[in-house]
């Protein structure tokens, strides 16, 4: 009896295991519902039907394609945004006369809902990718600005000076002491740039774009292709799925340093 | 011997414009000769962290000047080494405890990376951490991480190496076996050293010269040869007469100099200048 119960109790604390049964336990009650009728089938297909219609979709290679042009314009806008950014943020961290110029306009310009900008976008880049593209990197800029600008500004005096001592001076310790050391602050709002580059963009495709997994599921949806619009929006979810773990890990195998260094302060 | 650093009337005052004016330092003049090992006591908050900041050229003096090698210097020298008080400050968390150690020779231009791996592996050595080159300084206990400041400092083979209380944050025995090894360092390469401490016992045991520091602004109130023999033992030069001679005396100085100083503050605010 007891080793049965270590045995749960290794299932619930130590594996995923109740992670991928909650799931499971979901998707079956969204099957059932379907079958039995408590849902309007035509709303809400049996999970099955969507999962057929995602395999017949990722076979036709339509799915795949929207999935690279909805990538393609996160990664380009979001490449900007970095650059942007880290640029603008560590220029304001480092010297107050930047800032002082700057900052008020981008404290004005950074609350605005990015999506309120695609109208402009329109006027001035066109109906075209640079539109999504420009909305991106917008977006997904102030993140990454913010979080410089305070990692930036928190390096502490002691490793400047540091660097002084040891023939390490400006420009060269913004690269070798600065940014490594504001790099947990900056890798914070890249996490959180990524995640809103890809909602940005499927937004950007709702509106405007004849590709990619925004306009895919705007267009199935008035087409009334049910499955297929749910196809599309699963897939917006793994890729979602997938660009944070792929984060992470990356994250995991270059900031590991950080995650040390910090555990140790606390202790 | 020549004197490899002079200090002459440096004078350090914080916020000369403001109320909050403060005379840290004020006409501080000593000389220091080649290969000597100096240590800076005084009454606490009397000015020698500040003292160390100005020596290094990290604080521009208010008045006075550096000389090194008899050059004015205004900017750290390439021929000087620090090693600070908080090592959990000033290593990189980034750079594993080689890469740490070759910090300063990469801005040594004309150094190959395998030179400069080669001299950080020796420095290594030289503080007992071998084996540790790939650890980063967070996973090591205070007192080594305090030897990797160390063997950055060493790696960079400095003339002059400024040290700010540099073994006032670990323990008791690392701290004993760290004199021992700056002792045996400084034995073997003859750098010249200046010390900074609020340990008394600590300055006499390991100093050729103790210059005593008054309380704020810093002045040098003695400047006591110690005349205890080399090499220096834990034990049997701690047991020494002459030992606690010295520590009484520095002691005393400081003592009374502390006294003088709170009489002065009870007429004027603690923080005001004195007239």
């Amino acid at each position: 009896m007891r080793r049965g119960g270590g045995g749960i109790r290794r299932l619930l604390y130590e594996t995923r295991c109740p992670g991928y049964l909650f799931m499971g336990l979901l998707l079956g009650f969204w099957e059932v519902a379907a079958l039995a009728d408590l849902v309007d089938a035509d709303f809400i297909p049996r999970i099955t039907a969507i999962a057929v219609s995602c395999g017949e979709l990722i076979r036709s290679g339509e799915l795949p394609q929207h999935v690279a042009r909805t990538l393609a314009r996160t990664f380009q806008g979001y490449a900007w945004g970095i650059l942007l950014g880290v640029a603008v943020g560590a220029a304001s961290g480092l010297w107050r006369p930047v800032h002082a110029l700057l900052g008020l306009t981008i404290e004005i310009l950074r609350p605005m809902p990015v999506v309120a900008t695609i109208p402009i976008g329109i006027l001035f880049l066109g109906m075209g990718n640079r539109m999504n593209v420009f909305v991106v990197a917008l977006a997904t800029t102030w993140p990454i600005y913010v979080n410089t600008f305070q990692g930036v500004r928190r390096v502490g005096a002691e490793l400047i000076d540091t660097g002084r001592i040891f023939g390490c001076h400006p420009p060269r310790n913004i690269f070798k002491i600065v940014l490594p050391a504001a790099m947990p602050f900056i890798v914070s709002g890249l996490r959180v740039s990524l995640a809103i580059g890809l909602i940005v963009a499927v937004i950007s495709e709702m509106l405007v774009s004849g590709d990619g997994l925004g306009h895919f599921i705007v267009d199935t949806a008035q087409a009334f292709r049910v499955p297929e619009m749910y196809a599309g929006v699963i897939a917006t979810a793994a890729v979602g799925y997938a660009l944070n773990r792929t984060f992470l890990a990356v994250e995991n195998r270059f900031m590991g340093w950080h995650k040390g260094f910090t555990a140790q302060r606390a202790a | 011997m020549a004197a490899i650093l002079q200090a002459i009337g440096l004078q350090k005052v914080y916020n000369p414009e403001n109320p909050t004016r403060t005379v840290a330092l004020d006409g501080l003049s000593f000389c220091v000769d080649q290969g000597e090992f100096v240590s800076f006591v005084g009454p606490s908050g009397c000015g020698k962290t500040t003292l160390l900041m100005t020596l290094s050229c990290l604080t521009e003096p208010t008045g006075g000047k550096i000389l090194v090698k008899d050059r004015e210097v205004a900017a750290p020298p390439p021929e000087m080494a620090v090693v600070f008080q908080d090592y959990g400050r000033s290593l990189f968390p980034w750079r594993t405890v080689l890469r740490n150690v070759t910090f300063g020779l990469e801005s040594k231009k004309q150094l190959s990376t395998a030179d400069r791996t080669e001299i950080a592996m020796r420095a290594i050595r030289d503080v007992g951490l071998a084996g540790f080159e790939q650890h980063y300084p967070w996973q090591l206990s205070g007192g080594m991480q305090q030897r990797v400041a160390i063997a950055r400092a060493l790696a960079y083979e400095p003339d002059i190496l400024l040290m700010d209380e540099p073994f006032a944050s670990v323990d008791a025995q690392a701290r004993t076996e760290l004199e021992d090894l700056l002792l045996g360092i400084w034995e073997k390469f003859s750098q010249t050293i200046l010390f900074v401490t609020h340990d008394i016992e600590e300055a006499v045991y390991l100093s050729d010269r103790v210059f005593v520091l008054s309380a704020r602004p810093a002045s040098i109130i003695n400047a006591m040869s110690v005349d205890l023999g080399r090499p220096r033992d834990q034990l049997a030069t701690r047991e020494l007469p002459a030992f606690w001679k010295y520590r009484h005396e520095i002691y005393r100085i400081i003592r009374q100099e502390t006294i003088r100083q709170r009489a002065d503050a009870t007429g004027a605010p603690p923080g005001e200048v004195r007239p």
